[in-house]
């Protein structure tokens, strides 16, 4: 629609459409053609990793998975609900235990070492990850 | 329509028929060499760095969405990589009232240049053209030798579409100065 409104009545526009373009040489479209014979590589397409997530399958699977638990099960899924009961005498004890055998665990200095060594390396590996990642992006950052 | 035909080269050229991609070379190398001169200035610099983007458009076929038009994709890669080398600054905005636009009458003109012959018609373009700044010429050739809508020339250059729009305009009026200028000169 822009592009009609200006070319209306547009006499320089047709004079310039008729002036003859710049051309490369001779050999142009066979020296490309020869170099794609010697790199003749597409670039495959990476799929974004959200992706899986706009795909039916992985739904499905989870509502199968679903499915097999509630009709093999015999947990008395229609009276589900939690009380007040259940949380006090059934979920916070199995808590206690929980963090009284981390709060053991890290007593030990041993162990306690072993995790800062860990938490180091993991963030080592994050750290060069993100910077590898913005390395790759300034490399193709010419490509649509 | 042309850019069907485009469509169906670039299919054959994924179906794996490597020669299918000279036709698209061959139709769009005039534009896509202009584009790289127009920004590089110089021709071995534009055939190379011409070259290279057809051979990295050939690469990148595969991530082609067929969304735009395959012209515009193939300009955008040829624009970046032409700015990237010459590390140069984009298109940049220009306001309104850096150009003082004359007035002119088209039908004057019209019927002035009508009265030359065509070889001194296409003389007189070229010299007009050559006047015009390289960013100028480029959005020009874009737009008429490319044929490439507003929105396009915005998607390669990464302008505004209402800048594009003006700037257009005033590089009409610009030329059309020139060739009037020229006409009155040969006329005295």
């Amino acid at each position: 629609m822009e592009k009609d409104d200006l070319l209306k009545d547009d006499f320089i526009g047709r004079l310039i459409k008729d002036s003859s373009p710049e051309q490369p040489s001779d050999g142009f479209v066979d020296n490309v053609m020869e170099k794609i014979r010697m790199d003749p590589e597409m670039a495959q397409v990476r799929q974004p990793y959200y992706v899986i997530l706009r795909s039916v399958i992985p739904y499905l699977i989870l509502a199968l998975i679903c499915a097999l638990i509630f009709f093999t099960s015999d947990l008395p899924f229609l009276n589900w609900l939690p009380g007040k009961e259940y949380w006090s005498n059934t979920f916070l004890p199995y808590f206690e235990m929980i963090f009284s055998g981390v709060k053991n665990a890290l007593s030990s200095k041993y162990v306690s070492m072993g995790i800062l060594i860990g938490f180091s390396v993991l963030f080592l590996i994050f750290i060069d990850h993100i910077m590898m990642k913005r390395k790759g992006s300034f490399r193709h950052h010419t490509l649509v | 329509m042309k850019n069907q035909d485009d469509i169906y080269y670039i299919d054959r050229v994924l179906e794996g028929d490597v020669s299918a991609y000279a036709v698209l070379v061959s139709k769009h190398k005039n534009l896509v060499f202009s584009i790289a001169l127009k920004i590089l200035g110089n021709r071995e610099d534009a055939e190379e760095l011409a070259q290279d983007c057809f051979l990295k458009a050939y690469q990148s076929l595969k991530t082609f969405e067929k969304k735009s038009k395959f012209s515009t994709w193939l300009y955008r890669i040829v624009y970046n990589a032409a700015i990237s080398k010459t590390r140069k600054k984009k298109l940049e905005f220009v306001p309104m009232d850096n150009y003082i636009i004359h007035n002119y009458t088209e039908d004057e003109f019209t019927a002035g240049i009508d009265e030359i012959d065509a070889e001194e018609q296409k003389v007189m373009i070229e010299r007009a053209m050559q006047n015009l700044t390289d960013d100028e010429s480029l959005l020009i050739t874009l737009f008429y030798k490319g044929e490439n809508s507003i929105e396009e020339i915005s998607n390669i250059t990464g302008l505004s579409m209402s800048n594009v729009k003006v700037r257009l305009h005033r590089i009409r009026k610009k030329m059309h100065e020139e060739l009037s200028a020229m006409m009155e000169k040969r006329l005295n």
